[in-house]
């Protein structure tokens, strides 16, 4: 498993003391930076929208990417800034305007996957309506990516993720992406998807537990 | 890959960051001196993170933010405020308008009968040359020259 991947090892992250820059208040400061965005985007003040298309378009693209495919990035991502933008005064702070952006992303690319009817691959209705994960076994796909996994050309563990990912019944798919590649908390993954919070654990936990063995399984027959 | 030890559900916490400086993340740092369990865990998970982060990672240049400035521009997005000052303004001369009218009519109520001669005497010379000129009767004249006053 070592030699997957080539990642900033944990030991760093082991060795540093407790007492280290506190996260808590980075976070802090990122959310008043945030709130002085919004006040000014709301004052129509147009280099605070630069400010934040600038923050948060990574993080917009990267899921729409996981989600739905390279082919549609700049389109979702796209549509989802103006629509967070043309709704900013329903923005209520009671989460961060990037998880309420995150939640309008997803939401476009369920309507998206709704309408090109591409239901054959993924099913969204069971993503954000089902709790019961008992049938998510039978939803993994054997059929091959719609997604032309060799844009990035960043290896081959990273082509084995994007199949694999593919191959994932959607529901594992979301959730993991809202998890480790959007950050958040099991909380708010649940919230955004109308789940319990054990729910959205279990789901996570099970596409990291493919994703690890897919890796392994494949890379090892590799060697 | 079953992790048996009981530390093992720091894990997925430990690793998003979401431990920082609590007691149960002392705890599960002293504990992974001891656990090589956990690290490997811990490992794994960080691993499947980093996979997943370097496989989706997209940059977007500044021409997307330019279009998305631009649409927004095309919406009226940014006139929004600027609209409703206008509008305010509009509402605020609209009113100082009709304040004009009304006290000018309370004026004209007060004061009914004017006679030719008072009028006459409110005439400029202008007034007066135009007066001489038109084919209108004098007193048709000297009422639209008070009621334009
Ligand atoms: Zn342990």
């Amino acid at each position: 498993m070592s030699k997957i991947i080539n990642i900033k090892i944990m030991t760093e992250k082991l060795n540093r003391s407790t007492s280290d820059s506190s996260i808590e208040s980075k976070l802090n400061d990122r959310r008043i930076k945030e709130n002085e965005l919004i006040d000014r985007a709301l004052e129509r003040d147009e280099s605070a929208y630069s400010e934040i298309i600038r923050l948060y378009k990574g993080k917009v693209a990267a899921t729409v990417y996981s989600i739905l495919g390279r082919d549609y990035v700049e389109e979702i991502s796209h549509e989802a800034f103006i629509r967070a933008f043309n709704s900013i005064r329903n923005y209520r702070r009671d989460s961060s305007f990037y998880t309420y952006l995150i939640r309008i992303t997803v939401n476009l690319c369920r309507d998206e996957i709704r309408r090109k009817q591409i239901k054959r691959i993924f099913n969204f209705t069971e993503v954000f309506n089902k709790s019961d994960d008992n049938d998510a076994q039978e939803q993994i796909q054997t059929g091959t990516s719609s997604d032309p996994i060799n844009i990035y050309d960043a290896g081959e563990t990273i082509n084995i993720v994007r199949e694999e990912m593919q191959n994932l019944p959607s529901i594992l798919r979301v959730a993991v992406t809202l998890r480790e590649i959007d950050e958040l908390s099991y909380n708010e993954i649940a919230k955004l998807l109308n789940i319990s919070v054990g729910t959205a654990k279990t789901r996570v936990f099970r596409a990291r537990q493919i994703l690890r063995d897919k890796l392994t399984e494949r890379l090892s027959y590799g060697k | 890959m079953e992790n048996s030890c009981h530390y093992s559900v720091y894990v997925d916490s430990f690793v998003h960051g979401e431990l920082e400086e609590s007691r149960p993340c002392r705890d599960f740092e002293n504990h992974l001196a001891t656990c090589n369990e956990c690290k490997e865990e811990i490992k794994a998970v960080s691993q499947v993170k980093e996979a997943l982060i370097n496989s989706y990672s997209m940059q977007l240049d500044e021409t997307f933010n330019y279009h998305v400035l631009n649409t927004l521009r095309k919406g009226k997005h940014f006139e929004e405020r600027k609209e409703i000052r206008i509008a305010v303004e509009d509402i605020i001369i609209s009113f100082a308008t009709l304040l004009a009218v009304v006290l000018l009519g309370i004026q004209l109520f007060h004061n009914p009968k004017v006679s030719s001669v008072e009028m006459a005497g409110r005439l400029t010379n202008i007034e007066k040359s135009s007066l001489e000129q038109s084919s209108l009767s004098k007193d048709q004249v000297l009422e639209l020259v008070l009621r334009s006053k």
